[in-house]
């Protein structure tokens, strides 16, 4: 331990918290960040706010506007390169990490870095299936992943086509509780149905092509009312495409090395 | 000092004598490191790396979330450009402004007990919260209620019948688990700077010790850096 032999002259007296005069236990050592910087940080992170959602709504604009479809890395890249400069922004002042122990961003960096292997490995993995998956369609036996040699679905619709069942009779099960006869609700299900339907299509345009051909269906609302509201259906609202075709498998970018056996095809393999 | 004090490290050492103002002085003066730490700072720094060792955990915790984020929207970039759709930027924006707001107040709260500024730093110690209630409000009037009574859940419970996309309900699946756990962090973070403004009212934070306002506010700064990313990813996709 070392000791002070001659302490100054002008020494304050001693001090049991900080025995050895090196400023601590007081707050001394601590960086107080001046309130003008933490106002100024506050308003460049409201200023990046602002831009990228404005970046978004730019993108979206020129996607639109030169009918020109921007690479998919584009959006992620302005968005994620933003949110890095944030983040480091509230992590040096707000969190105090510029003024800070050092041990506290060793601690910090590790992490980040832990999470980039996390992130790579991952992308080694997702990106490259399209090697493999041919591979391993050779090795398929019937019925795996849900789905037979012929294509056809094994065992209960995926949630997206089942959902049309289950909200026709949630909206039944409520008509019902209201009083309705059988006959009554059914009818009154449909309506609803038919409503919510509309208001859905006049917002997104229409939805996936096998909901269509379900709700078509004649214990649903019926081929006329859906021929009606698809003659009248917004062309290229919100979505894109109005009227999406396919699974998004087979609309999906083709990425490098991806022979798209197991993911394309029309079959609903990765629906499961 | 036989008797057990609900404070074990708030009294002054050296028995009665050594310290006769200790009554008149303010709690956070009074407070008495533990008696293992050579000094009220090692105890402040040994605490403090501490948190940070937590808030290591936590960022992974995310990093998982994060991770089946970018797998799925790799796989179903048309169901994420989709959902993403469903959701209205301006409430996800306006979420961002209150939290990055928050975020200010509880820095401002941390330098308020650095000066012994003890009005100001009550109030920017309640604003934060404040602030916290209406971002849980917000998520949870505007955008968790109207969607799951239309049916737009997560994988197995998803019941809307107009889905552009045959993977939206994973779609859900990512967005409910990631905003909801984030919004649970929301409600951690408002206890723990709710205890800080009750305390604080009695005096107990000030230059030589806020701790417990210093890790409270690292901890709220997380939820806002998490959200930074949630909010773009989940948001701004098309």
């Amino acid at each position: 331990m070392a000791h002070h032999a001659h302490p100054p002259a002008n020494a304050p007296a001693f001090d049991e918290v900080d025995p050895h005069g090196e400023g601590f236990g007081h707050g001394h050592g601590h960086h107080i960040t001046p309130a003008i910087v933490l106002q100024l940080i506050l308003a460049v992170l409201l200023f990046f706010t602002a831009l990228t959602v404005g970046l978004a709504q730019g993108e979206k604009w020129i996607s639109a506007a030169f009918d020109v479809t921007l690479p998919h890395w584009v959006n992620v890249v302005v968005a994620m390169s933003i949110a890095t400069i944030k983040s480091t922004l509230v992590l040096l002042y707000f969190m105090h990490l510029r003024h800070d122990n050092p041990i506290n961003s060793i601690i910090f960096g590790f992490t980040i870095l832990a999470f980039a292997i996390f992130l790579c490995f991952t992308f080694i993995d997702i990106g490259n299936r399209g090697y493999l998956d041919p591979v391993k369609v050779q090795h398929r036996w019937n019925g795996y992943m849900g789905v037979s040699d012929d294509g056809t679905v094994q065992g209960e619709a995926p949630p997206f086509l089942a959902a049309v069942d289950k909200r026709f009779a949630e909206l039944k099960r409520r008509a019902m509780a209201g009083g309705a006869s059988e006959e009554a609700a059914l009818a009154q299900a449909r309506k609803d149905l038919e409503a919510e339907f509309r208001y859905s299509v006049k917002g997104h345009g229409l939805p996936h092509e096998d909901l269509v051909k379900r709700l078509a269906s004649k214990d649903l609302l019926g081929p006329e009312v859906v021929a009606d509201i698809r003659a009248h259906a917004p062309h290229g609202h919100g979505h894109g495409p109005a009227a999406p075709t396919g699974t998004s498998v087979d609309r999906a970018r083709p990425k490098k090395g991806d022979t798209g056996v197991l993911r394309g095809g029309g079959t609903p393999t990765d629906t499961h | 000092m036989a008797t057990i004090n609900a404070q074990p490290h708030g009294e002054p050492h050296g028995g009665p004598g050594h310290d006769i103002d200790a009554a008149k002085r303010p709690m956070w003066a009074r407070y008495k490191h533990g008696h293992h730490f050579r000094t009220q700072d090692d105890e402040f720094d040994a605490c403090k790396t501490g948190m940070w060792l937590f808030l290591a955990t936590e960022v992974l915790l995310f990093a998982g979330l994060f991770m089946s984020y970018t797998f799925f929207r790799y796989k179903y970039p048309e169901a994420f450009a989709n959902g993403s759709n469903y959701l209205d930027w301006r409430w996800g924006g306006l979420n961002t402004v209150v939290l990055l707001i928050s975020s200010y107040t509880a820095a401002m709260a941390v330098r308020n007990a650095q000066l012994d500024q003890q009005k100001a730093l009550q109030r920017n110690l309640l604003i934060t919260v404040v602030c916290g209630a209406l971002f849980v409000v917000i998520k949870a009037v505007f955008e968790y209620g109207p969607k799951w009574a239309q049916g737009k859940r997560p994988g197995e419970w998803f019941s809307y019948p107009f889905a552009h996309d045959a993977m939206e309900p994973a779609w859900w699946s990512v967005y409910y688990s990631a905003t909801g756990i984030h919004a649970l962090h929301v409600l951690i973070g408002m206890a723990l700077l709710y205890r800080c403004y009750l305390r604080a009212k009695r005096g107990a934070y000030g230059p030589t010790h806020y701790t417990m306002v210093e890790n409270a506010a690292l901890y709220w700064h997380l939820v806002d850096l998490i959200w930074i990313f949630l909010f773009p990813l989940l948001y701004l996709i098309h």
